[in-house]
């Protein structure tokens, strides 16, 4: 009985939610985007790609006071292709596919966490000799190695104009990425980039979106 | 709007690739800077060369280690042999820069005298006409006399300088705890660093330095603390043997942390070419510190008896230890010059 006489006063002390969701389509921006790199302790080059979003979700928030928040998520897919040289020892071209989350802030700012996939191709500056068969010195021409990459990216992104058109942003991303089998091994890399994205085009696609008002 | 960012970034991808393309080699010069790539086995090893190639003598640096790189020696340790001659400093495979994907299980001695033999070939054929000498310190030691003692190798060059060189393991094992015992015996009468000496001599009087791996490598942590303890200056960082501390990261993790690296640092506790050095007959030079307790001047004497060269000299600097070419920078370079230039 006690519990039963209990109960609505607990209910006063907690918070009490109301959640709800649906669905809908919305448009989302398709960005391109151009980066040029810095790849400690003395790499430097460029990187291009495009990211997709697939999905988004959408929370909308209302406290006591009545006033609404709104929290955006999208899902997206990228690809991305890069070159980056270190001096004195080789060039390399690198291929990554990635997935990652973009956290809106507001229409001027965002951020980007993904994880990309890919694979590094490198050719060595200068000649590249080995001995054939024949115990005779030879030239190999482009010759490098292939390795496979994976990194995470943290990307920071502001918008360069004023008006709502949004159509260029300024981007900051430092990487962590690690190339492999490295000497049998795996090699870490810190890279810093800055660059600009440009919207591309909007695109329709499913939204969900989470209500949750506070009573 | 589009096409504009399109066509940056075409400009700026087409950019950094034709200057990653560009041609690093420079020719004979007074003042050269250039890299090329010997690939063997498995292991893709650079070759930066520095310095007056214009004299036609090019000097090789083997370093030591195993597992270090030879960028740590292309600083004010070569300044003026490198205005005065060429000098190549060659990583070994899974050392500083050089890399590969999967190589581990090919890292071996006979395996890295046959990099050399290459390496040294391909200086031939790139400087045709020019003199090679090889400065060969630590475990660079034990590769050179590898190298020289194997077939007619040593017809490609005009002398060698070995660099408290460990062409002799078990030699440097013994030499070395022995030194570390007579050390310590006469610091801790002085009254120097007693503790530390008496937790060295207490150790090397109570552990055979042949009878395991862990016990030479222990011993050669006490070489190189006593080193600090009889005032030798030292740079004990490894960020400083590779160009790119990723680099060293990996190599020395593969040695130290990977069943492959152990076997072959435990491969090389027996290794020693004392009685195939008489088969060496081109001209030696042997530079030693005096207080060098890891390569200990023992094994520079153990060289000079049974080297096979008619002309054989070997130097102790007394203000160094296993580093001369630190602290001593000047007299071994002046050694060295005076090597070159009787025998270039």
């Amino acid at each position: 009985m006690k519990t039963v006489l209990l109960s609505p006063w607990l209910l006063l002390l907690l918070p009490a939610f109301a959640s709800a969701q649906d669905s809908l389509h919305i448009n989302r921006p398709v960005l391109l985007y151009g980066l040029a790199t810095y790849d400690f302790p003395k790499s430097y080059g460029f990187t291009m790609g495009t990211s997709i979003p697939f999905y988004s979700i959408i929370k909308e928030k209302t406290n006591k006071d009545f006033k609404t928040q709104y929290a955006e998520k999208d899902e997206f897919i990228s690809a991305e292709l890069g070159g980056y040289r270190h001096p004195f020892a080789y060039t390399a071209i690198i291929a990554n596919a990635g997935i990652g989350i973009r956290y809106i802030k507001s229409t001027k700012h965002f951020t980007e966490l993904s994880l990309n996939q890919g694979i590094v191709r490198t050719a060595y500056d200068g000649k590249v000799y080995e001995l054939d068969q024949d115990g005779n010195i030879k030239e190999r021409k482009l010759f490098g190695r292939t390795y496979l990459a994976t990194g995470f990216s943290y990307s920071l992104n502001w918008s360069l104009n004023n008006g709502s058109s949004n159509l260029w942003f300024i981007q900051l991303k430092p990487a962590f990425w690690m190339q492999y089998p490295y000497n049998s091994f795996l090699r870490l890399h810190f890279s810093l980039q800055a660059g600009i994205s440009y919207r591309l085009k909007n695109i329709a696609l499913l939204s969900r979106t989470k209500y949750r008002h506070l009573l | 709007m589009k096409y504009i960012f399109f066509n940056i970034i075409i400009i700026f991808f087409l950019g950094v690739l034709f200057t990653g393309c560009k041609k690093e080699y420079t020719g004979l010069s007074t003042n050269a800077n250039e890299i090329f790539w010997v690939t063997n086995n498995g292991a893709d090893m650079p070759v930066r060369v520095m310095g007056n190639t214009a004299s036609k003598i090019i000097i090789l640096i083997v370093h030591g280690g195993p597992g270090d790189g030879s960028y740590d020696y292309a600083d004010y340790k070569t300044a003026r042999l490198r205005e005065k001659y060429g000098v190549a400093f060659w990583d070994q495979r899974n050392a500083g820069s050089a890399s590969g994907n999967s190589n581990m299980d090919k890292l071996s001695l006979p395996q890295m005298i046959n990099d050399m033999e290459v390496v040294v070939k391909v200086l031939k054929l790139r400087y045709e006409g020019a003199g090679v000498f090889l400065y060969a310190h630590s475990f660079g030691g034990l590769l050179a006399a590898g190298y020289l003692v194997k077939d007619s190798n040593q017809n490609q060059l005009r002398g060698w300088m070995e660099i408290d060189g460990a062409h002799n393991y078990p030699l440097c094992n013994t030499s070395s705890a022995k030194m570390l015992m007579d050390t310590a015996r006469s610091e801790i009468n002085k009254g120097n660093y007693i503790s530390q000496w008496q937790d060295i001599l207490n150790y090397c009087s109570s552990h055979d330095p042949l009878s395991s791996y862990e016990i030479s490598s222990q011993i050669e942590t006490y070489a190189h603390r006593a080193e600090y303890y009889m005032g030798i200056k030292q740079n004990n960082s490894i960020l400083s043997l590779s160009e790119d501390p990723s680099d060293q990261l990996v190599n020395y993790y593969n040695l130290y942390y990977t069943s492959a690296g152990n076997d072959f640092l435990q491969s090389l506790e027996g290794a020693s070419y004392s009685n195939q050095l008489y088969k060496i007959k081109i001209p030696s030079l042997l530079l030693w510190g005096q207080f060098d307790f890891t390569v200990p001047p023992d094994v520079g004497e153990d060289g000079l008896t049974n080297l096979g060269s008619s002309y054989k000299k070997l130097v102790l600097f007394p203000h160094s230890g296993h580093h001369p070419m630190e602290t001593d920078t000047d007299l071994v370079e002046d050694e060295i010059i005076n090597f070159i230039e009787t025998f270039k």
